[in-house]
Formats: C-alpha cells, structure tokens, sequence
C-alpha cells in the first residue's frame, strides 16, 4: 500500500511538473515571438535562413544568458551587434526569462542535409573525441554526446551551418568574447570549423 | 513637338535622392509594461543600428529588404494597444511617432549656365543650395501588417514643398511564413520596389546629384514617374521557402497625378506641358528573384509599364502616342565584415508608337520610335566609413521621331560617413555627348563637354 501511494505520488508529481511546466509559456511571450522573433528567426524559432540561428529547443538557460549579454551590449560579433543590441535593449528580466522558456518548448527543427559525408564525419570525430595534439576538447563533454546543450551551454545539434562557422570564427578570433570557447576554439583551423559546422547542421 | 526631357533636378526631387534610409520603423515590440529608454538617435524608432537594414544609404541589405516587404512593422518600442474580442489586435499606435527629416546641401562648379525650373532663371555656373533639398518623413509601422514611408519635400531649385516618394504598404503572412503577400499604394514608380537596381531606390554615384542640374537629358517614359507624377495601387507576392531563394512578383496600376478632369486642371503645370502623361490607367509589372549566400547575395529581374500617353493628358485629334517600357535589372552584393562591395544596374528599352496626327502631319515617316537606356552602378566602402562608386549611363535610340537620343555620361564620387547616417560627397559629372552631340552645341546654346559638373555635398538624416 505504502508502496502505491508512493509511486502515485510520484506519478502525480511528475505529471505536475510537467503541466506546470508546459503551463509556464507565457501568452505575452508568444504574442513577441510571433511579431518579432519570428521575422527573422521563423516561426517557432525554426528558420531555414543562412543569416540567422535557429531557437527552437535552445536551452532556456542559454537564451536568458545570451539576451542579457545583447541588452548590457557584452556579445560582440558583428550580427549580434547591428541587430540583437536593439532588439534586447528594451527587454525586462521577465521578459527574457518568459521568451527563454518558449523557445526551449519548441521543437527542434529537423538536422539539414549533408552535402560532404566525408566532410560531417570528420566533424564527428572531433566532435566527440577532441584533437589532443592540437589541445582542442572534445566538445560533447560540455555540449553533450547529442550536441542537446545543458541549461547555459547551448544545443548546436540541427544549428545553421553558416551560423556556426561564424560563431566558431568569432570565437577564434576573440570577436565574440567569452573564456571557455575563446580558448576551446583557438587552434581550430578553417577546415575543422567547416567539418564540425557540417556535422551539427545535419543532426 | 513633343520633346521629353528629364531635367536632373527634377527626376532628383523625389525620385534618385529620396534616402532610403527611412529610419522608421522598428517597431515596438511589445506593450512593455516598462518604458523603453528614449533613444534619441537615428535608431530611435528602431532600435537597431543602420547596418542591420542599409549597406550604406540608401542601398538595403538583404534583411532591409525583408523589412520593406513587411511592410515596415518590424518594430521594439512600446504602443497604445488594443484588441477585439477574438483577441486580434485592433490598435497598435506607436507611443514615438516614427519621423525624421533629411538635409541634401551642395556647392557645385560648371562652365554651363543651367536653367532653374523655379522661375525659368539661368542659374551660375557655380551654385550652391543650403538646403538643396530638405525633406520631412512619416516611416513606420501604422499598426500591426500596416505601414508607410512618407516624404514631404521642399526642393530649392523649383521652390516647391510637396508631396515626394510615399508609400502605404500592407504585408501578411502565410503557408508557413514562406510565402507573404501585400498590396501598396504608392505616388511613384518602383517606390515599392525592394532592390536598388530600380528606378527610385538607384543607389551609387548621383543618388544625390547637383541642385541645378543640366537639363535636355533624354529619358524613357517610365523614368519620368517619379515623385508624385503618377499613383499606383497593387499587390505583390513573396515566395521562400528555403531561406536561400526568394521569388518577388508585384502588378500594379498607374494614373497620372499630374492632372486630372479631363486634363484641364494641373497640378504640375510645367511637368505636365513638357512630359507626357497618362490617360486612364497603365498597368506596371514586376519579377525579381534573389539568391542569397554566404555574405553574397544576388538578384535579376524585369519590370516594366505599358501606357498611353500625351502632353498635358490630352489626346490629339482623340490619339494617343503608346509607351511600352520593358526592363532588364540586376543587383548583386557582397557584405562583409570590413568591405562592401556592390554592382547594380538596369538596361530599359522603350517603343513609343506615334499615334499622334499632329506628330504625323508634320510628315515624319516613322510611326514609331526606340530608346534604350543602360545604367550600371558599381561601389566600394570600407568600414561603411571610406569609399566610393561609379555610375555609367548609356542611351540610345530616339527620344521623338527624327531626334537622336545618344548620351553617354559617367558620374564618379568619393564618400565619407563620419557617421552612419551622414555622408559627405565629393563628385564629379562627366559627359561625352549628349543627343548626339560629341562637342559643341546642342542647339539650346550649351556646350556639351561644357556641362561636366564638380560638386561637393552633404547628405545626412535624423
């Protein structure tokens, strides 16, 4: 009996949580994605477009840090600059922490077609294994062996390959500062960023 | 004789020189409850920088092409709102109104005295003109899917305020946001037009030319409507569905604004009696398809605008003469990091078939004339701070039976922008012959070569 109730508590828990969960998407945040938001990143977040990432079923965690770093003009690349500096500017805590939580709701758009098999492999590789002899990491111990991203530490699976190559870039070369990715993709040479580009678009 | 003529100060008072770097309109995002810092620059109704929508004004980079098409409603900053009682917003006012004003300001050197249409005066050689033109702009978001670009211009050489460039536009979205569709209403040809190899958006070297310009430059009919000479009412469609490729088709229909009731009443008494204009109504079409990638983009496409026309709107002995324009455009970009790189051009070709007794009883034998014009624009800027462009014009044909209409000139600029919405011009006009007149008079006492202009500008928005 004892046993019932618990696992019936539990299951009512669960179920709880995850309504609660769902039920946190807040109508003002999907009224901005839709007016806004999706003029450039698609609806739901699911663009097709080369010239902006996808957001559908970003970490929660990621967007709030990234939005916040638009608003306080801390992200530098030059896209981020002409464009998310002004969109952030006015947004409240709340506002971006209810804009977060939408898009992590949305589903994944589907990986894009890999054109170089050869090419996606070779990211792969270095993808879950690192270049030791170049000091690079393997990117899957903090991305996740999916590339599913965790809380801060953003999702790149099915990510624009464009989008990635200039993130790589800017991160290479300390456009886009930030500590960890500045060093992790220091010695990556244009090669490897078009092969890691490749292989996380397809998936 | 019916003689067209574009006088350079004229097509620029609305048509070139109108700044596409209408600022408007980003609207606001959303009825923040807090109140958004009032940001007292050229973004202020935005939010976002020039360079997210302009390589350099007025030339739009892909994602400001994206903006137009929809209308102008993209938008960050908050708004009086309402909704009905399906929950679909009824009122979206935005609590800054979305204006600006533009100042074009030059000083220019030529040996040719040129003619002012202010009062028919002969202008210096040398004239400049604070301001040359001076204009006030309505540019966003009227409320959700609505929105406009409207100018007012006070121009100096003619001395009129009026009416320039304007346009209401109306944008959705569908099938997946891979297709939208719109209607525009709009006073000038190819204002609703999102490229800059269009007649109005024609960026590069003299986008913005000398106050007094040299007048006798023979032009196709289609260049002529331009700046409140003509109102036209259509739709357009959009089709991407993968983000790479776009699709843009639009028809619109014409009337001329110059005059009406039967062409008795003017409203532009000395365009209309030196140009011709509408009767009834002249169907304009658009394709353009664009290719974007990597930080290239492409595009080529045709428009184009049957009319039948006479001077004054008034038909001859019940004839009119027939306009049918056809071009050919192209547009392609390179955006990068530090260096921007841009060709654009259009080749128009013109059948104008004569009709008109008066014309034919004064025994000309040929009942219809061609008239080509080729325009290419080549620019460099560095930092969109440092660079330059290059325009060509080439025109052959007949303008009007028996009247040669070969003119060959280049326009040549160096440009400086301290500022993103500033740009300080220095630029030079070169003719090699205009209606076929290599040197030497071109029968309204001017020498040709004669007429090669030095100008420095300024050209700036806020």
């Amino acid at each position: 009996m004892k046993k019932l109730i618990l696992s019936a508590t539990a299951a009512l828990v669960v179920a709880f949580a995850g309504g609660a969960f769902a039920a946190d998407i807040s109508p003002a945040a999907v009224k901005t994605a839709d007016n806004v938001c999706s003029k450039c990143h698609g609806a739901g977040g699911a663009t097709t477009s080369p010239l902006f990432p996808r957001l559908a079923g970003q970490q929660a965690g990621y967007i709030e840090q990234e939005l916040k770093l638009f608003r306080e003009r801390g992200r530098g690349d030059p896209h981020a600059q002409a464009y998310m500096w002004g969109i952030a500017g006015p947004m409240s805590d709340q506002q971006i922490k209810e804009l977060a939580v939408y898009f992590a709701n949305q589903p994944p758009a589907p990986g894009q077609a890999v054109s170089d098999k050869a090419l996606a492999a070779k990211g792969e590789a270095l993808f879950q294994n690192g270049d030791d002899s170049h000091g690079i990491p393997a990117c899957a111990s903090c991305h996740g062996k999916m590339a599913e991203g965790n809380d801060a530490i953003p999702r790149l699976a099915g990510q624009s390959s464009d989008y990635l190559m200039g993130q790589l870039e800017a991160f290479r070369s300390k456009l886009r500062e930030n500590d960890t990715m500045d060093t992790n993709a220091q010695s990556l040479s244009n090669d490897q960023i078009k092969a890691l580009a490749a292989y996380l678009s397809s998936l | 004789m019916l003689h067209r003529i574009r006088s350079l100060t004229g097509v620029r008072s609305g048509g070139l020189a109108t700044a596409g770097m209408v600022l408007a309109a980003a609207a606001a995002l959303f009825a923040a409850p807090e109140s958004a810092q009032a940001v007292p620059s050229y973004a202020r109704q935005t939010g976002l920088a020039c360079e997210a929508c302009h390589t350099v004004f007025p030339e739009l980079t892909p994602f400001g092409r994206q903006f137009k098409l929809n209308a102008y409603t993209l938008t960050t900053k908050p708004a009086v709102t309402d909704e009905d009682q399906s929950k679909s917003t009824s009122l979206s006012l935005a609590d800054m109104p979305p204006l600006s004003v533009m100042i074009q300001a030059d000083t220019s050197w030529s040996n040719n005295n040129r003619t002012t249409s202010k009062n028919g005066s002969t202008a210096q050689g040398n004239d400049t003109q604070f301001p040359q033109q001076l204009s006030l702009f309505y540019a966003g978001k009227i409320s959700d899917h609505l929105g406009a670009q409207m100018q007012v211009t006070f121009q100096q050489a003619s001395g009129t305020f009026g009416i320039d460039n304007s346009e209401i536009r109306f944008a959705d979205q569908g099938l997946d946001n891979k297709l939208t569709y719109g209607l525009t209403l709009n006073d000038a040809v190819t204002m609703s037009d999102l490229w800059n190899s269009s007649l109005i958006w024609a960026a590069g070297a003299g986008a913005m030319g000398p106050g007094v310009g040299d007048t006798g430059i023979p032009a196709t009919f289609i260049e002529g409507l331009g700046a409140g000479k003509a109102t036209g009412a259509g739709g357009f469609l959009n089709w991407s569905s993968n983000g790479h490729d776009s699709l843009y088709l639009e028809t619109e229909l014409y009337r001329s604004s110059a005059f009406n009731n039967n062409g008795t009443t003017y409203v532009d008494n000395a365009w209309a009696s030196a140009n011709p204009t509408i009767n009834g109504v002249a169907p304009y079409w658009r394709a353009a398809f664009e290719h974007d990638w990597g930080h290239q983009t492409f595009e080529i496409g045709t428009f184009g605008m049957y009319a039948r026309a006479s001077a004054n709107g008034v038909a001859v002995n019940g004839e009119d003469n027939d306009y049918f324009d056809n071009a050919l455009d192209a547009q392609y970009q390179y955006i990068g990091e530090h260096n921007i790189f841009s060709l654009a051009g259009n080749l128009i070709h013109e059948n104008q078939t004569i009709n008109n007794n008066l014309v034919l009883a004064n025994s000309y034998s040929k009942s219809s004339v061609d008239m080509n014009h080729l325009r290419l624009t080549g620019s460099y800027f560095y930092d969109r701070k440092y660079g330059g462009s290059v325009t060509f014009n080439h025109i052959n044909g007949d303008s009007v039976v028996g009247s040669p209409a070969n003119t060959q000139y280049e326009v040549f600029e160096l440009d400086y922008m301290p500022w993103l919405n500033t740009k300080l011009l220095a630029q030079y006009t070169l003719y090699n012959w205009v209606n076929a007149q290599n040197y030497g008079y071109n029968g309204v006492g001017t020498q040709v070569n004669d007429g090669n202009t030095f100008m420095l500008g300024l050209w700036t928005a806020f």
